[in-house]
């Protein structure tokens, strides 16, 4: 079942419905759902990293022993055939890889089953071959690791990121033999994230020097291709689109979702363009705002599957063009810790200090007569951006004046961890007895008071299960 | 076998038997069966045996059985012998060389050696023992060292004319000892040393001496556990200090090697030091230490001027100021050349007062100034005028105040030096010293009158520099003419009076004291100038209902604290409430001016207890005040109706009636009786079951009157009918409650000493039992349950037999579905400290009242708990508590185990919060003295005490209510949701706080992180006192640390 | 003695200026009348109150009043901080200051979270420790504060030569997070609350 088409806002509203057991008695700072299984990894501040069941949202493992300092970020390995792979990135400045065999090979149906039906011992991960086994660790960096990523592509490349301002690029040649292949060091400060394209290669960085940086790989170097200026504070969190497009949903313009002849040519247009861009990119900032950056597609460019961008570039220089398309509407009065956007729907999650977490949808912009769109963001745009160089910024607003669609909350809730302040948020496949459909999706949130909680998403008359 | 064989025998087995054989011996030498010379003859084969042990121990018998022989066994000639025999000894054979040292001893003590013979000793040690090191058993050098010690005492001239001859004696004298580290021994050696120190020229040796001792320091010893001698690193360090400090001839080397040390990082030595430096700067006198004063100055400052350690810069201070001192005793020159660097360098801080070093200053000035009339006079002289120009062209008050407090620490000096008007000063011998303050008294006076009256009331700090300046001013032997104290007097209780309340009310609360402590030092100016400006603004009536007039009253109370001035401020207070109470003053007014007698009072308590005769006190108070009280006057009758009023007034006749003699207070009774109402007691309470109500409340008063009067003094009437009477007066239903309480406390003193042991059961008898029958459950009720407990109360605190056979009766009540837990509160009045129960009341109270009932009750009511009904439970729980909350925990002790499991579960009890307080303080007290015994509880210690501070919903789980759009705020409504009241709240978190202090670290680190979080909703109570609670428990949780990770 | 000092000789305020919350109790004590001096007159376990009516009476009157958490209570959490290099409370080297501290309400009439903002002034401009003095602000406050309260330390505007940086470092969850897991600073930290009552 496809998210409910908002009619009339205030749209959707969001239900706590679980919080995962048990909880633990010190912060946590980050929960990544495992890529094919209905389970979720959670790190923690006392060392450890919580392996949880989505299905009946009980604790199955303790990774503890690997760590002298908080774990503070966690990465699922993608593509890994048979057995689950989790790289863990702690306070401690070292990474640590830990795999554990599925049963099953893996087979997401027959494991589904198998959780579902087994909240009972065999999930409690006390028997030796059962348990996550430390297979190898990570040094090179000189303080904090802040954030990890396994790439989409091949899944061999692991990323990290660390308070001494570097990024290191790892590669897996064979099981736990792995080689650096970069150390990327442009970043004045911190690097707080780090977040690889759903298409391709590219890696996304976010930083304590109020930037974001792209980097690829230009013949058999990595380097830094793009510089994304616009944050006025710490950048906490990037992330890419899902690969392929969205449907935009209808305006809330009065019912009537009918455009006229010409507005559907323009759309298609704008849908092309966006198909030739690839995937956009979404950062959140201590500057309390969440903003969108896409990808100028090259002159000349013809639109072959973004997946072969690289061969056709690898001719002219790798630099790329990008440019904030907006800014999400500001709803944080506090520093936004983490966005997270919907592989499924397209819609946009954020949360951070003030506890509150906001859900955005994208939909075509109510055409106006004139065809001219009043409500346009760029004009503050401009004013907030003055400082910066101009023609960025001119660049920008062209863009801005030519979207068609706008973003709006669809969600929102206060005080979501009671009092404490959100780490981390994130999109996941709903699990548990309960799904209405085998894709509906879950948010799931990690908090100062220790908890993960998960959240659905419901109409507003709907009162959830 | 002969003694000797005997004594080689026991020698390794039974040190006693030795002994005695070796006695044994000695008597037989005595009584001549047992030859001198035989005895040696016997010695001979084993004092010449090749085994070495065998020469060691038979040497060991010789000197024990010398020391065992009386004087005058031995001849002149024996001893001599003797003598030549062991030192030959000494000379040719290094075995046994403390038995011969003994021996040698012992031989001195039975007669006198001769100036050679001295020398020859002293001879053979240094020249075939030396060094003594080489005989590695502290045992072997102790004697040898006493010796010499003994020679340095009795042979002082011998040795030291072996120095003054021999020229490498010293050298090789001090040598001997190099290398001693037993701690008795050392003892030993310095005091040894300290002699040539002292007396010998010691000239070239000074240095080698000097380093003999100074090797020591800083002396870091920590005498073993159970030393048996007792000796201490201070024992050391002292008899250390006096041999660096013994001779001007070592200043060259001791002070540079101190200083040097100064440097250490070590706390101890540099405190070390410093005393050192104290000692060496008092005994090296004058010549010597005007030669080092400057460079002590400029090394030791630092101490003050950058204090790390407050203790530190205190000894540097007394080290500077001993310099000082000791300068003063010699030639001005050095000590002008001395305070001058000081004195510029203090100016100069003074420049950017107030600053740390602005107040160091000022204690160095102070401290220094105050050690003799000369320094006193230069530094003052010095330093004022400059104080006053940097004082002119201040821009802030705060510099101001920085100024001031360094002047008051001059005048502080100035005080100690030449003394108060009322004792002297120490120097204050000497008719030619002129206090140097003369020059600027008037100077003084002006700026800081000025600063008092002139600044705004929100500086306070610097007002009360100002205030504490004119304060000790007036205090200066002989500086101010008393015009000029009766202004300061006037500008203080201006203070006092006319200025508005401000913050703390600091400069109140100062201006009183200083008024105290002047009336010390001028009684009648504070009397002429103070109390009628105090007078004026007590009002004769408080129409207009304001209560302006407390401060004042508090004030004028106060200054009865100086004897100087008790009986005026008395005699005011007393007129002040007569016209009051004509004038139909409120009761409030009146309860104000009596609290203020009764205050001044207790202050003067000294003059009431010196009355031998009637006191006048009596006259002029208590029967004034008794005779308002007893008149139909219409206006007594309305000012003496209020329970407070008569309260005070029964404290304040107790207080004057309570010394005075049994005759006295024979007397006094009489007196009273007829005033209360003459014609006969049976008209008056409790006798009279329906007088007025006005007049039951006349037992307030008497209830005093009884505790007041010794056990000897006769009752109205025979003490069973007032026993009954009383009890009958109880019960009437029309009782306000304090004249209840009132009646029941004179049951309690009635049974507790107005009846004699002989007739207490007779006289009991028939109250608990028919026909009274207090003690019958058919008789249970609110009245007999309270009579109970006070005929009990008196009981308790002499410790009656009677107790054994009530106690059980009453703890059966405690079952009573309808008034079990009224008699359970009841049993914490057993023990609780009584009003007027007490010591001065000349109540009878044993001092093993509390260990005897804990005896009696504890026990049987742990026992009957486990056994009794679920819905009872709670009131022996309740019982409990109000036993154990008064009792000392020595005695708790003895019961703790099974105790503790029931104090626990009084946490869970609803309502209660009495029981639950003590209960928890129980706990602190057992956590505090015997926290093992808590261990094995630990977890469910920490979930109650949690759930008694913290709201039931926790921040964590009310995030989890469901379904709600936007979270509930946990924080502000945390009490709400915990019944308790703040006050229990508050104590649980002290309980909780002491837990990770009080267990091991292991029991305690698995509950940290629950702990800490709970505890986050505690810091939003509702109630400021339990936030601070809350506060001060999570950062003592917090420290609880996770075991090692730290690798930086 | 100790060059490595910033400050050596810093100013000290009086006691008796530090801002205190008895200010206001000890007027309210006159208005209501209540007899300070006197107050200990009668003892405790005066005979006039009967124990038997103890548990209803004793229980605090006032329990329903809620005293609120204002700026005075959070100066008295820090003030007694004590600074690091010398034996001196923040209070009286006048780094924290009650006119320096703001309590802000939550934002949104949902929100349960309020703000605290302290404003730091270092005794001297170019001061290495001010971040060390911030940091434990902070956590004192984080300790002390119920968690509905957000913590936010700067470095007041112009008191310090780099004030912005240390305002950023302070702000940073992450990195103060990752302080705290780092034993020598923890000692620090340690040694300068250990002062806090």
């Amino acid at each position: 079942m496809p998210p409910p088409q908002p009619t009339l806002s205030p749209a959707l509203t969001l239900h706590r419905l679980a919080t995962l057991q048990p909880t633990c008695t010190s912060r946590t700072w980050q929960s990544v759902p495992h890529p094919h299984l209905p389970i979720i990894a959670t790190a923690v501040s006392d060392r450890t990293v919580r392996v949880y069941s989505l299905t009946n949202f009980s604790l199955l493992h303790t990774i503890s022993g690997g760590h002298k300092r908080s774990v503070r970020a966690v990465s699922w390995k993608p593509h890994s055939q048979g057995q689950s792979v989790l790289a863990t990135g702690s306070f401690d400045a070292s990474a640590g890889v830990w795999r554990r065999w599925e049963r099953g090979g893996g087979d997401v149906e027959k494991d589904f089953t198998r959780e579902s039906g087994g909240d009972d011992g065999d999930d409690g991960g006390d028997e030796e071959d059962d348990d996550y086994n430390f297979s190898c660790i990570l040094d090179g960096h000189e303080s904090e690791i802040k954030s990890l990523a396994w790439n989409n592509m091949s899944g061999s490349l692991l990323a990290t990121c660390s308070r001494d301002k570097s990024i290191w690029i790892w590669e897996e040649l064979e099981e736990d033999n792995f080689e650096t292949v970069a150390v990327l060091q442009e970043h004045e400060a911190d690097v707080k994230c780090v977040a690889w394209h759903t298409a391709e290669d590219l890696l996304a960085s976010a930083s304590y020097d109020d930037t974001i940086r792209l980097w690829k790989e230009d013949v058999d170097d990595w380097v830094q291709v793009a510089l994304l200026a616009g944050h006025e504070k710490t950048v906490w969190w990037v992330e890419f689109e899902g690969a392929g497009l969205k449907n935009v949903s209808e305006g809330g313009g009065g019912g009537d979702g009918a455009v006229g002849e010409e507005g559907e040519v323009g759309r298609k247009e704008f849908l092309e363009r966006r198909k030739l861009a690839g995937p956009r990119l979404v950062s959140s900032s201590d500057d309390c705002t969440v903003r969108i950056w896409r990808r100028i597609p090259k002159e000349n460019q013809h639109s072959s599957g973004a997946g072969s961008v690289p061969s056709i570039l690898r001719s002219h220089s790798v630099e790329e063009e990008w440019v904030q398309e907006t800014i999400l509407p500001q709803r944080h009065d506090r520093a936004i810790y983490s966005v997270s956007w919907s592989r499924k729907t397209g819609m946009i999650v954020s949360a951070g200090s003030d506890g509150r977490i906001v859900v955005y949808q994208e939909r075509w912009r109510k055409e106006v007569a004139n065809g001219v769109d009043e409500t346009l963001v760029p004009a503050d745009e401009l004013a907030r951006d003055g400082k910066k160089n101009s023609e960025e910024a001119a660049a920008r607003s062209k863009e801005e004046s030519a979207s068609l669609t706008e973003w709006v909350v669809v969600a929102e809730i206060e005080g979501a961890h009671d009092v404490f302040e959100i780490n981390h948020v994130c999109w996941a496949r709903r699990c548990d007895k309960g799904k209405r459909s085998d894709d509906e999706e879950v948010i799931i949130s990690t908090g100062d008071d220790g908890e993960v909680k998960v959240w659905t998403l419901d109409e507003q008359s709907n009162n959830g299960p | 076998m002969s003694d000797i064989q005997l004594y080689l025998l026991e020698f390794d087995k039974d040190k006693k038997e030795t002994s005695r054989i070796a006695e044994q011996s000695a008597t037989r030498l005595q009584n001549g069966e047992l030859k001198l010379v035989a005895l040696i003859e016997n010695l001979g084969e084993y004092i010449n045996n090749e085994e070495s042990t065998l020469r060691t121990k038979a040497m060991a018998y010789l000197a024990e059985v010398l020391s065992f022989t009386p004087q005058k066994v031995l001849s002149r000639h024996q001893r001599n012998l003797l003598c030549d025999f062991i030192l030959s000894r000494i000379a040719d054979d290094g075995e046994g060389l403390g038995s011969c040292a003994k021996g040698l001893l012992a031989l001195e003590e039975r007669g006198k050696w001769d100036y050679e013979r001295a020398t020859a000793v002293i001879e053979v040690l240094i020249n075939h023992t030396h060094p003594l090191r080489q005989y590695k058993l502290q045992t072997e050098r102790y004697p040898v060292l006493t010796l010499i010690d003994t020679l340095m005492a009795k042979y002082r001239d011998a040795l030291r004319n072996l120095h003054d001859t021999t020229p490498d004696f010293m050298a090789r004298f001090i040598s001997y000892f190099e290398g001693e580290k037993d701690p008795r021994n050392l003892m030993v050696v310095f005091s040894i040393l300290k002699v040539p120190m002292i007396e010998w020229d010691i000239g070239a040796d000074a240095q080698e001496l000097f380093d003999a001792v100074f090797n020591y320091f800083p002396i870091t010893f920590r005498p073993p556990p159970g030393d048996p001698y007792g000796i201490t690193a201070q024992h050391l360090k002292d008899r250390l200090r006096d041999c660096i400090a013994s001779t001007p001839d070592f200043a060259p080397y001791s002070f540079p090697a101190l200083l040097d040390k100064l440097d250490s990082t070590s706390v101890n030595t540099k405190r070390d030091v410093l005393q050192t430096i104290s000692s060496c700067v008092k005994e090296y006198g004058p010549r010597t230490v005007s030669l080092y004063s400057i460079t002590l100055w400029d090394a030791l400052k630092f101490e003050i001027l950058n204090a790390q350690e407050e203790d530190l810069a205190q000894e540097a201070l007394s080290a500077l100021a001993g310099i000082a001192q000791t300068l003063a005793d010699g030639s001005s020159g050095p000590l002008n050349a001395y305070l001058r660097p000081i004195t510029n360098e203090c100016n100069e801080h003074l420049e950017d007062a107030p600053t740390k070093q602005s107040q160091a200053s000022g204690q160095i000035l102070h401290k220094i100034a105050s050690t003799s009339p000369e320094t006193a006079t230069i530094i003052i002289s010095i330093i004022l005028p400059n104080l006053y120009t940097l004082y002119q062209t201040a821009d802030t008050t705060a510099k101001r105040r920085g100024l001031l407090e360094v002047l008051v620490q001059l005048i502080r000096a100035d005080i100690e030096v030449f003394g108060e008007w009322r004792s002297l000063g120490k120097f204050t011998g000497d008719p030619l010293a002129t206090n140097p303050l003369d020059k600027f008294g008037s100077r003084t006076l002006e700026v800081m009158a000025n600063g008092l009256s002139t600044a705004p009331i929100k500086e306070v700090s610097f007002r009360l520099v100002c205030l504490n300046g004119l304060l000790h001013l007036t205090k200066v032997r002989q500086l101010l003419d008393d015009q000029d104290i009766a202004k300061v007097i006037q500008l203080f209780h201006d203070v006092v009076i006319t200025e508005e309340s401000y913050g703390k009310d600091e400069m109140k609360a100062a201006a009183i004291n200083g008024l105290v402590e002047i009336s010390h030092q001028k009684p009648q100016l504070v009397v002429d100038k103070a109390f009628p400006a105090f007078m004026a603004e007590l009002p004769d009536t408080d129409a207009d209902g304001s209560l302006t007039y407390l401060p004042v009253l508090e004030a004028f109370a106060k200054l009865a604290s100086e004897e100087k001035v008790f009986d005026k401020v008395i005699l005011r207070l007393k007129n002040k409430l007569n016209t009051a109470v004509k004038e139909h003053a409120s009761s409030s007014y009146l309860v104000a001016l009596l609290s203020a007698i009764l205050y001044a009072l207790n202050q003067g308590g000294v003059q009431l207890e010196q009355s031998s005769e009637s006191s006048p006190y009596y006259q002029d108070i208590v029967l004034p005040l008794l005779s308002q009280v007893s008149s139909s006057d219409s206006s007594h009758q309305h000012a003496f109706d209020n329970e407070t009023t008569l309260d005070l007034v029964g404290r304040i006749c107790s207080i004057i009636i309570r010394p005075q003699s049994v005759e006295i207070q024979n007397k006094i009774s009489k007196e009273i009786q007829s005033l209360f109402r003459g014609f006969s007691f049976t008209d008056v309470p409790p006798f009279n079951l329906n007088c007025t109500l006005q007049q039951t409340k006349w037992m307030i008063v008497t209830a005093h009157l009884l505790g007041a009067f010794r056990k000897e003094v006769a009752l109205p009437s025979d003490t069973q009918s007032f026993l009954n009477a009383l009890i009958q007066f109880t019960q009437q239903s029309s009782l306000t409650p304090p004249v209840r309480a009132a009646t029941l406390s004179q049951i309690s003193l009635v049974t507790n000493k107005f009846i004699t042991t002989p007739t207490l059961n007779s006289l009991l008898e028939p109250i608990l039992y028919p026909p009274t029958d207090l003690l019958s459950p058919s008789s249970l009720n609110p009245t007999t349950i309270r009579i109970i407990f006070a005929v009990l109360k008196g009981l308790v605190l002499r410790n009656s037999t009677l107790l054994s056979t009530i106690y059980p009766t009453l703890l059966s009540f405690l079952t009573n579905p309808t008034y079990g837990t009224t008699v359970a509160h009841g049993f914490t009045t057993l023990l609780q400290p009584a009003d007027l129960l007490t010591k001065q009341n000349h109540c009878i109270i044993s001092g093993l009242h509390k260990q005897k009932t804990f005896t009696l009750l504890v026990p049987n009511i742990a026992a009957s708990f486990r056994a009794a009904e679920k819905e009872t439970k709670p009131n022996y729980l309740i019982a409990l508590s109000g036993v154990l909350r008064w009792l000392p925990f020595e005695i708790v002790q003895e019961e703790l185990s099974q105790l503790l499991p029931l104090l626990l579960q009084s946490l869970d009890l609803k309502g209660e919060e009495g029981v639950k307080e003590s209960a928890v303080g129980c706990l602190m007290k057992v956590l505090e003295r015997n926290p093992g015994m808590v261990e094995e509880h630990t977890g469910s210690l920490i979930t109650r005490l949690l759930s008694t501070a913290t709201p039931i919903a926790t921040v964590g789980s009310l995030g989890n209510n469901p379904a709600v759009g936007k979270a509930t705020i946990s924080g502000a409504r945390a009490g709400v949701v915990n019944g308790n009241p703040a006050r229990v709240r508050a104590v649980a978190l002290k309980c909780l706080a002491m837990v990770p202090a009080q267990l091991k670290m292991e029991v305690v680190l698995p509950f940290r992180r629950q702990v800490v979080k709970k505890l986050a909703a505690a810091l939003d109570d509702r109630r400021r006192i339990v936030r601070t609670e809350a506060v001060r428990c999570r950062a003592k949780w917090l420290e609880v640390d996770e075991v090692g990770d730290e690798d930086d | 003695m100790d060059p490595d000092k910033d400050n050596a000789n810093p100013t000290i305020l009086n006691p008796s200026d530090l801002p205190s919350r008895r200010r206001e109790s000890s007027v309210k004590k006159r208005e209501d009348g209540g007899v300070g001096l006197f107050d200990d007159l009668i003892p405790a376990y005066t005979y006039l109150n009967d124990p038997f009516d103890l548990p209803a009476s004793s229980s605090d009157s006032d329990s329903d009043s809620v005293e609120d958490i204002d700026a005075q209570e959070i100066y008295d959490l820090i003030s007694s901080i004590s600074d690091p290099e010398h034996p001196l409370s923040l209070g009286s080297l006048a780094v924290v200051n009650l006119p320096d501290i703001r309590i802000l309400p939550p934002t949104s009439a949902g929100s349960p979270i309020s703000t605290v903002v302290v404003e730091i002034t270092p005794t001297i401009t170019h001061c290495s420790l001010a971040t060390v003095i911030g940091l434990g602000v902070r956590v004192r406050l984080e300790q002390a504060l119920p968690p509905r309260f957000r913590v936010d330390v700067r470095i007041k505007k112009g008191t310090h030569s780099t004030d912005e940086a240390v305002n950023k470092q302070l702000g940073d969850k992450e990195r103060v997070a990752a302080a705290l897991e780092n034993g020598t600073l923890m000692g620090v930290l340690r040694k300068m609350l250990s002062t806090c009552e």
